[in-house]
């Protein structure tokens, strides 16, 4: 399992660039990651208020153009328009302002291409904007710890069941 | 393991040299402007401050030294009562002698509240005004010296108001020259001395024979680099932030200030020091910034994925 923890600002520091944060799991990693969402990027800012009905959180996974360039990803283009792997909606914590977490579970984003990209999609106070974006590498593991029984998942990362309620592999 | 803009900011100012020690403890203890005039007049040789200093509060009338200047000179005994002609010429004489002093700006005091401390004096003068009225010889060259005296006893009684006086303008100087941002009220103790020094140089030739000058403009340094020393922190974490700025502006973070990892500590210290060394008239080297740029340019270097690459041509 890998676990990251990362902090957020909404307010964006640049009108050129949305924050950018790059990421390299195993091909069969699950991920925990851990948010903080934040008014903006200053020691002091204060975490959002994501209570209540109406915050969401939502991350995102899309494929990333064959065409794009590895070593700096020096990409043409943001997701816009790109395919969209998944998405899954963040759990928003009761007690911590500001505090999201994404579980996406193991092997989620095997077979989905080893160079993706993913972002994190901020519904507050009837504004939706992406927050940050980034490349999302997946190392292919070593042929021999390869699985062999991958569960099927909807765009969710949840298993796909058949009629008798048996995950769908792979 | 998180590092914060305080505490980059700190190992900046350690790399300058500016503030050795880390988490220096700060500079909060603050003297009153009584507590610096006190001490500027001790340097000027007023060593007992005016709250120990007990002056005979009894006051003396013009009329009672008036008769004493008549038994100075002999015209009457202690035990006699004088003519009215006599009292009235000797009256004169006292008030003539107060209204001169008054008039060379030495007193403050009217001539119905003559401070004991200096009834001697005004005797003495009155006598040398009225010595050859009744025909008795006087030494004139007491003048100067009896006038010295009572000038050193008005200065002495009004000694802290001229100090605290004197505290403001200094105060007001170092403000004006943009050394200090501190208000009068909260004048760090680090800097007694230092106050104290420049009211005692300006003080010093009332009271006596002018202090050197010379050691104003260095004392003055001293509280100038004690006012950078405490906004150091301030103005560093600036720098630190100014440093993230930059790179935001550029596209090249990959976190926020709230979670900057500890391997960035070092390029961020050594690119904060570089914006912060001209502050401090500290001579900054470029490479401090290309070489933090460089190793920060290598951490958000993102590996290959491994997967082809198709070409595209335009």
């Amino acid at each position: 399992m890998t676990i990251l923890a990362m902090t957020l600002p909404v307010a964006r520091r640049s009108p050129l660039y949305i924050p950018r944060r790059d990421l390299v799991l195993d091909v069969h990693d699950s991920l925990n990651l851990n948010l903080l969402i934040v008014a903006s990027d200053n020691p002091d800012a204060a975490p959002l208020d994501l209570s209540g009905i109406g915050p969401a959180v939502r991350f995102i996974v899309w494929q990333a153009p064959s065409s794009w360039w590895d070593y700096g990803f020096r990409d043409y283009g943001w997701p816009i328009g790109r395919a969209v792997v998944s998405s899954v909606l963040g759990t928003i914590s009761p007690t911590v302002p500001g505090s999201v977490s994404v579980a996406i579970p193991r092997n989620a984003l095997a077979c989905r291409g080893l160079r993706l990209g993913w972002s994190v999609q901020l519904d507050y106070a009837g504004d939706l904007s992406s927050i940050v974006w980034g490349a999302l590498h997946l190392q292919p593991g070593a042929a021999g710890l390869l699985e062999s029984d991958l569960d099927l998942l909807n765009d969710s990362f949840v298993p796909i069941t058949d009629n008798g309620l048996e995950d769908i592999l792979l | 393991m998180t590092a914060t803009v305080a505490q980059l900011a700190d190992r900046v100012l350690r790399r300058l040299g500016i503030v050795i020690v880390a988490d220096s403890a700060a500079l909060s203890g603050t003297v009153t402007t009584t507590a610096i005039a006190t001490r500027a007049l001790q340097i000027v040789g007023l060593v007992i401050p005016a709250a120990q200093r007990t002056l005979n509060p009894a006051l003396t009338l013009a009329a009672d030294i008036a008769w004493l200047v008549l038994q100075r000179l002999g015209v009457i005994a202690s035990d006699e009562v004088q003519s009215p002609t006599d009292q009235a010429t000797a009256f004169f004489a006292v008030n003539a002698v107060h209204d001169a002093l008054v008039g060379q700006g030495l007193v403050s005091w009217t001539s119905d509240t003559i401070p004991r401390a200096v009834a001697e004096e005004y005797i003495v003068l009155a006598s040398i005004q009225l010595a050859s009225v009744f025909g008795k010889v006087a030494d004139p060259t007491q003048t100067a010296v009896m006038e010295a005296r009572i000038k050193h006893v008005a200065l002495v009684m009004e000694a802290e108001t001229l100090a605290e006086a004197q505290v403001q303008a200094v105060h007001q100087s170092l403000l004006a020259q943009g050394f200090i941002s501190w208000v009068i009220g909260a004048v760090p103790e680090a800097v007694f001395e230092d106050y104290a020094q420049l009211t005692a140089m300006q003080l010093s030739s009332m009271f006596g024979p002018p202090m050197d000058a010379k050691a104003a403009p260095s004392i003055e340094a001293r509280v100038r680099q004690v006012a950078m020393v405490m906004g150091a922190p301030g103005l560093a974490a600036q720098k630190v932030m100014a440093v993230h700025a930059n790179l935001a502006a550029r596209g090249k973070i990959r976190w926020s200030v709230l979670d900057l990892p500890d391997y960035l500590e070092q390029p961020y210290v050594e690119m904060a020091s570089f914006l912060l060394a001209p502050e401090f008239a500290i001579k900054a080297d470029p490479n401090w910034w290309a070489q933090g740029e460089m190793t920060i340019n290598r951490f958000i270097a993102l590996p290959s994925s491994g997967e082809s690459v198709v070409a595209a041509y335009f």
